[in-house]
């Protein structure tokens, strides 16, 4: 029995092939953030920013523009053959699995096709969909070209550090390119993506951000501000770095925030999950209600301003999405919550519906005192 | 060699394998089945399945009692419901495979590891099968309760409305899907011998499918907490393989935990279907050898794996099964007792 057991054994040693064959760190191409742009012709092009694995002092590549990584573009047809044709003009095997950003250009953002691009990219297999996606003004290519570790020495970090910083402040979405992906295909609320630019070079970008256009001086030449936002599988607008605030507060995403009341400073806190409600029927309504609480000492002397101010900001914002016909907000998915199954809920028509409800905001602002 | 199992180890293994057949069945083989209301059809499937799971208790008591040509269509039946289910379940496991190996490794190079596998498991007999699903129901729960405290945050109940997901239809039939699923592993229930009858019980056999469908019931609401019903997308097995194990939302390191617990139920589902079919092929003819049955099931079931395409071939026939196994038990049942009355 033994003997036949080690009999049979045997072959399995021949899988173990050591070395010979295996993913050797040299061997690959880790993919850290890919773009994709439309060219004028109307192919599509893919950009691949690749670390140097043996460091400084190797020979330079074609479009290389960094120290430690490089650059590679190819063009095809369709993205199957754009892919191809990235795997031919990079020298070492393309691993798609340590992907940190997918970036897209805001021309193909906005194509109609765009969700098919998105659901092949989601299909790559081994890429993993953990990465975030950004909307580029200009072109992902320029916009890739651009990104270096600023602190630090690695710019896989770099990114994620970069990101989860803005994030914090709210100024930029908290969503993955699987969140795009999922949402967009999804029976319910439209998804958003962090909007990025390179600085002064796109100037129709810096009206992302409100207020003077002078942000100060920053080793960074790109910017992440605002989110882009989708309906239908397409992008159809953007918001600025206060709306993206304001949505990140109502998607629970960010705690804080801090809002200019004539001149003052108001620090406001979430005291609890804010409440969105829907009403369904041929006339439907959207209320949501936002509890905070402001650090303020002097807080109830404008405390009412405050909520006022905020009522109209967040009205302002939900009629704007409204107007674009984009439910960033998750107001669909307490609405599908009203229907017994997917088919009831789908021949409701959330959308047309959304576009014509009518909203009602609820703020109530808690000063620390309790007052 | 005789291929024997005690009724405890049955039981376990058979836990250990509804569990993952359903989970599998319903959330990546077949993609209609995989609605916010699939938790209900595994719930109402398990409640289809409790007469035939008497009917079995019955007929294991009585089976020495069982004339020779009814029994041997039912453990005819058996076998190719086993071959089959084992050929479908290596079919999984080596697409699975080839996901992970970056699908640079030849199908051959990772059938064979995984049939060897069942064969050794086989041969080391029943009982060795289900402590070993004892074990691993520990070890699953343990990694599952590992996974969904660190994905807590990214679970989003809302993703489970509309309950009835595509609606009562798809329920109904996800639901006699899922009895097929618990008959087509049931087999191994009818293999303890008679001297162990009693031990195993009605009640008992009920327990088990109570907490095997409780299980599987959770684990696909787990499931539809991390991805949204789609409108489009996810139309092939590798994806939906994909945004089960990776899922875009979940951070990568969690990948070894869910792979972990894919692979482990997944071979325990093989090991077990493999006994089935080796240790009922041996019930058709005592004068074989255990290791002869168990090295001709896994073959077979190695080169039906090969060979029939899993679309087509192993759900049709599955089901035609799944239908063939309850007609062949009222059949053995019926002429029990024509016996005993004559």
């Amino acid at each position: 029995m033994r003997k036949l057991m080690v009999l049979l054994l045997m072959p399995l040693c021949l899988s173990l092939s050591g070395c010979n064959s295996s993913g050797e760190l040299e061997n690959q191409a880790y993919v850290l953030i890919l773009g994709v742009d439309r060219l004028p012709g109307g192919a599509l092009e893919l950009t691949a920013r690749i670390p140097r694995v043996a460091g400084k002092g190797t020979q330079e590549s074609d479009g290389s523009s960094g120290d430690s990584y490089m650059t590679f573009s190819a063009a095809g047809e369709n993205y199957a053959r754009a892919m191809e044709a990235l795997q031919w003009v990079t020298p070492r095997r393309t691993n798609l699995s340590h992907i940190e950003m997918l970036v897209a250009s805001r021309t193909i953002a906005e194509e109609a096709g765009f969700s098919r691009l998105v659901d092949q990219i989601a299909e790559t297999p081994h890429l993993y969909i953990t990465a975030r996606f950004v909307v580029c003004e200009g072109t992902a290519r320029d916009f890739i070209e651009t990104q270096q570790a600023v602190i630090g020495t690695r710019l896989s970090a770099d990114i994620e550090a970069t990101l989860a910083h803005y994030a914090a402040f709210g100024y930029i979405p908290n969503s993955s390119f699987a969140d795009v992906y999922y949402a967009g295909a999804s029976v319910y609320s439209d998804p958003v993506a962090i909007m990025g630019y390179v600085k002064g070079a796109d100037e129709p970008a810096s009206a992302l951000m409100r207020g003077d256009d002078n942000h100060g001086a920053s080793a960074m030449r790109q910017r992440f501000a605002g989110a882009a936002l989708f309906e239908g599988g397409r992008m159809v607008g953007t918001l600025d770095t206060v709306e993206t605030q304001l949505l990140n507060l109502v998607l629970g995403e960010t705690a804080s925030l801090s809002v200019d009341c004539n001149g003052r400073a108001v620090e406001l806190m979430l005291d609890s999950v804010p409440q969105k409600t829907v009403e369904t029927g041929v006339a439907p309504r959207l209320t949501l209600a936002l509890e905070l609480l402001s650090a303020n000492e002097d807080c109830g002397a404008y405390v009412r301003e405050t909520e006022l101010l905020l009522v109209r900001s967040f009205e302002a914002l939900i009629a704007k999405c409204q107007r674009l016909n984009a439910d960033p907000f998750g107001f669909a998915e307490e609405a599908a919550g009203h229907f017994m199954t997917v088919p009831e809920w789908l021949a409701y028509d959330w959308q047309t519906h959304y576009s014509a409800a009518a909203v009602d905001v609820k703020v109530h602002i808690r000063c620390h005192g309790g007052s | 060699m005789k291929l024997n199992i005690s009724a405890s180890s049955a039981r376990a293994a058979a836990l250990a394998a509804i569990v993952a057949r359903l989970f599998i069945g319903l959330t990546v083989d077949s993609p209609a089945s995989f609605h916010n209301g699939a938790w209900v059809s595994v719930l109402l499937g398990g409640a289809l399945s409790v007469p035939w799971l008497l009917g079995v208790d019955l007929l294991r008591q009585r089976f020495r009692a069982c004339p020779g040509p009814a029994r041997l269509l039912l453990m005819s039946v058996v076998l190719a419901s086993s071959t089959m289910g084992a050929a479908a379940t290596l079919a999984d496991l080596t697409r699975s495979s080839g996901y992970l190996s970056l699908d640079r490794c030849h199908p051959l190079a990772l059938l064979i590891p995984a049939g060897l596998a069942a064969l050794w498991c086989v041969w080391k007999g029943g009982d060795a099968i289900g402590y070993g699903a004892m074990v691993w129901a520990r070890l699953f729960g343990t990694l599952m309760l590992l996974v969904a405290l660190l994905q807590l945050g990214r679970y989003r109940s809302q993703w489970l409305l509309p309950l009835l997901g595509s609606g009562w239809r798809d329920i109904v039939r996800g639901a006699l899907q899922s009895t097929g699923h618990i008959m087509a592993i049931s087999g191994i229930l009818l293999l303890p011998d008679d001297a162990e009858a009693a031990e195993i019980g009605a009640r008992r056999l009920l327990r088990m499918l109570v907490a095997a469908v409780c299980v599987a019931a959770a684990l696909i609401l787990l499931r539809l907490m991390m991805t949204p019903t789609m409108t489009r997308g996810q139309e092939t097995w590798l994806k939906r393989l994909d945004s089960l194990l990776v899922n875009g939302r979940a951070p990568l390191y969690l990948q070894l935990p869910m792979i972990a617990a894919w692979f482990g139920g997944l071979l325990h589902l093989l090991v077990c279907e493999c006994f089935t079919a080796a240790a009922s092929f041996q019930r058709l003819s005592e004068r074989l050898d255990g290791r002869l049955c168990a090295f001709l099931t896994v073959l077979a079931s190695v080169v039906l794996s090969t060979t029939l395409s899993p679309a087509a071939g192993f759900e049709g026939f599955e089901a035609w099964l799944a239908v063939a196994l309850p007609a062949c038990a009222a059949l053995a049942l019926a002429a029990m007792r024509e016996k005993k009355e004559a």
